[in-house]
């Protein structure tokens, strides 16, 4: 500045002028300071940006790849997941049927005990019955021929007493046997004694029917004749459907099969119950059985109401039933299904509401021992 | 209220100038003095007293009068100012809190609306706590200021009155705003860049850690480009000041904080406010050289509040000074030409000061303006 000044001083020009000029040249150079301020803070500023930016792409690519990472991570953990959850679901089915089958073994348990109490009871009601109605059954033949004999004894003195023409004599006896209808006493006897002879008969079928049902042997598996298993347990509900319900048996003729007994009967006893039951006045149940290859089949028909679709859905749930509170437990034929399912036989229901219901059971005629308890 | 400023080199220049405001029978009560740290403190001090004048003091990294920037000087505001109407409150405490409660406790006592201006010296001190100490003790107290400086050496930054100087303590005018109205504005202009970062460690203003890199490292990396960090201490203030951190506080405000000192064994950078551990921090970049449009824009609301005050006072970051340049010039006179009134401050290294938010706190790179104006009698 200084040199400028001294410049500025010899040029030939007014003192004003001069003022002017180094005025002016104090501005230019003020600016030319700014500029070269701007200038270099502006290289500074552009390197400290970028380096900032550089560092800051650097950075995100870097955290980019991280998320990647941690996306993949995740979808991974994720598949994981779903894996776990798989399983875990499988494992809560299992559960759940290990859960289900343990009630139902329970209910099993507790019926299979009922039962068991029931076919004692049964069993003893029958042996005790059997020993009096064998007396009965027995003495009814001796009983009608010393009958006839008696008979045959008066008619010799009636025979008499015409041929000697006695009748005067054994007046007083004509009228006495004319006072007591003896004629048709006789008679009145015979019929009488014929009654408690197909008493005797029917009781016997019954007490039959009793011992074949409640036979306690259900832990043993034994060959049993399932027609006379139906017949038994027809017997015993006899007093339930007859006057009401036609019952139409075409039992085929098929083998002995391995089976729990006591068991199938209580598969029996329970459809038939049903059966009965949905009938609500008159109707037909069509029982048949026959053989198909290595199993037995058994079908249960009924003339009742059928059932609808949802009803239908659920018939071998536990505790699920159609009766009022009170009138049924909801487990007969969940049992029944166990039952069947433990013979490894099978259990089919069709029905049609208003129509009917049909149950149809499939079992082998061979069991595998060790399988069964 | 009459303000006058002068400036000057030395005591014999300042005495002269004082003559020369006082010769019209003008009689200051108070001086606003803002002076190099190797100004003669104890002379100006002295003199002033001789002329039962209070003394605000604070020594700077610069010196702002009316449109003129000016380095190693002594710029002083000359007020007429009735006693009654302020007090000058000291402290020399390490204790910032307990000195800014004290402060505020003060002023609550001598005013029933205190308004105050505070300067602290002290290079590592938090100065976030002299605003707790305040606000703590009454947040409707307006508070303005800033930290003093030391010509950029890094050494020791003074505050002082008529009887007190300290290296490591308060000084505040309190204001009566009965009779004297007080306004203020701080605003900055500093724009964020690149991507977030996280303190991973520091201790109240010192940061040891950042993504679990040296601070020092860190700054390095991205702003040291020529001399070795290590061998100045100026070079951290004039090549990171101007960068400073943008901070997201737990209240939501933002606020920018520069660092001002390094601490070379622990390769710590030790900022003018305090930065909690874990907080999210930005880098941020000088604006552009539009830059004291938009200051002098920002200025213009406060005529709305005060349209013809007595004087200005202004605490400008010292990193403004360093990005600006020789333009800071022109910002000055920009804000002086919206009320053409005396005008006196000083480059700080922090200004306390409300922001366009309405929330007072404590910045780095900004310029934080207070407006005086005695209330008339007819008022």
């Amino acid at each position: 500045m200084d040199q400028l000044k001294e410049i500025i001083a010899t040029l030939s020009i007014r003192d004003e002028e001069k003022e002017t000029l180094l005025n002016e040249v104090k501005t230019v150079q003020k600016n030319v300071i700014a500029l070269e301020f701007k200038f270099k803070r502006t290289l500074a500023d552009k390197a400290a940006i970028t380096n900032i930016l550089n560092a800051s792409i650097e950075e995100i690519e870097k955290q980019k790849k991280i998320i990647e990472n941690t996306k993949d991570e995740i979808n991974r953990t994720l598949y994981e997941v779903d894996l776990q959850k798989g399983k875990v679901e499988e494992k809560n089915k299992e559960l759940n049927k290990l859960l289900n089958d343990l009630k139902d073994a329970q209910q099993q348990l507790v019926m299979a005990e009922k039962m068991a109490s029931l076919g004692q009871l049964t069993a003893g009601v029958a042996h005790e019955i059997n020993n009096p109605i064998n007396f009965v059954s027995a003495n009814i033949k001796p009983l009608k021929e010393d009958l006839d004999d008696v008979i045959d004894c008066i008619k010799k003195y009636e025979s008499v007493i015409k041929q000697n023409n006695l009748e005067d004599l054994f007046s007083e006896v004509l009228v006495f046997k004319h006072q007591q209808s003896l004629d048709f006493t006789m008679g009145e006897i015979t019929d009488l004694l014929n009654g408690i002879e197909e008493g005797a008969r029917r009781t016997t079928d019954i007490v039959k029917g009793l011992r074949n049902f409640s036979r306690l042997d259900q832990d043993v598996i034994k060959k049993a004749d399932i027609n006379e298993g139906l017949e038994s347990t027809l017997i015993l509900l006899h007093s339930v459907y007859k006057d009401r319900i036609n019952i139409e048996k075409d039992f085929g003729n098929i083998p002995q099969i391995d089976c729990l007994p006591g068991q199938i009967n209580q598969v029996f006893m329970n459809i038939l119950s049903n059966a009965i039951q949905a009938i609500a006045d008159k109707g037909t149940i069509f029982i048949k059985t026959w053989q198909d290859k290595e199993s037995i089949k058994i079908s249960i028909k009924d003339t009742g109401n059928g059932m609808n679709d949802e009803t239908l859905q659920k018939v071998f749930d536990p505790f699920f039933t159609t009766k009022e509170v009170g009138k049924g437990t909801g487990l007969g034929l969940s049992i029944s299904f166990g039952i069947i399912e433990k013979h490894e036989g099978k259990i089919e229901v069709n029905s049609i509401q208003g129509q009917g219901t049909e149950f149809i059971i499939t079992l082998p005629l061979t069991q595998p021992g060790s399988k069964m308890i | 209220m009459l303000a006058k400023n002068i400036s000057g080199e030395n005591i014999g220049e300042i005495k002269s100038k004082f003559s020369e405001a006082t010769r019209d029978g003008f009689s200051p009560t108070l001086a606003v003095v803002f002076c190099s740290a190797m100004q003669d403190r104890k002379a100006i001090s002295d003199f002033l007293s001789e002329k039962n004048v209070d003394i605000f003091g604070s020594t700077t990294a610069g010196e702002v009068m009316d449109a003129e920037i000016l380095e190693y000087h002594t710029v002083m505001m000359l007020l007429d100012l009735n006693k009654k109407y302020y007090q000058i409150f000291t402290e020399a405490s390490m204790d910032t809190y307990k000195a800014s409660n004290d402060l505020a406790k003060f002023a609550k006592d001598k005013f029933q609306n205190p308004s105050i201006i505070v300067v602290s010296s002290g290079l590592t001190i938090d100065a976030e706590q002299i605003i707790k100490g305040v606000k703590d003790f009454d947040p409707n107290i307006p508070l303005y200021g800033g930290l003093a400086g030391d010509d950029l050496t890094m050494k020791n930054s003074f505050v002082f009155s008529n009887e007190y100087e300290s290296s490591k303590g308060l000084i505040a005018l309190v204001i009566d705003n009965n009779h004297v109205n007080m306004t203020g504005l701080a605003t900055s202009g500093w724009d964020n860049i690149g991507v977030e970062k996280t303190i991973t460690k520091s201790e109240g203003n010192i940061v040891y850690t950042i993504d679990d890199e040296p601070a020092v490292d860190v700054f390095v990396k991205f702003f040291q480009f020529t001399d070795s960090v290590y061998n100045r201490s100026e070079i951290i203030a004039m090549n990171f000041a101007q960068y400073p951190l943008q901070l997201k506080k737990e209240n939501g405000n933002i606020v920018l904080r520069s660092p001002l000192m390094v601490d070379i064994d622990n390769k710590a950078l030790i900022f003018a406010g305090g930065i909690p551990q874990g907080s999210k921090v930005q880098f941020s970049v000088p604006p552009g050289f539009d830059l004291i449009d938009k200051t002098r824009d920002s200025m213009c609301v406060l005529k709305d509040i005060i349209s013809t005050p007595d004087a200005v006072i202004l605490f400008s970051c010292k990193a403004r000074h360093l990005a600006l340049g020789p333009i800071m010039e022109d910002e000055a006179g920009k804000i002086k030409g919206i009320w053409n009134k005396p005008l006196i401050g000083f480059f700080t290294y922090g200004e306390i000061g409300t922001a366009k938010d309405g929330v007072c706190d404590f910045h780095n790179a900004t310029c934080s303006m207070v407006l005086l104006e005695e209330k008339k009698l007819t008022q």
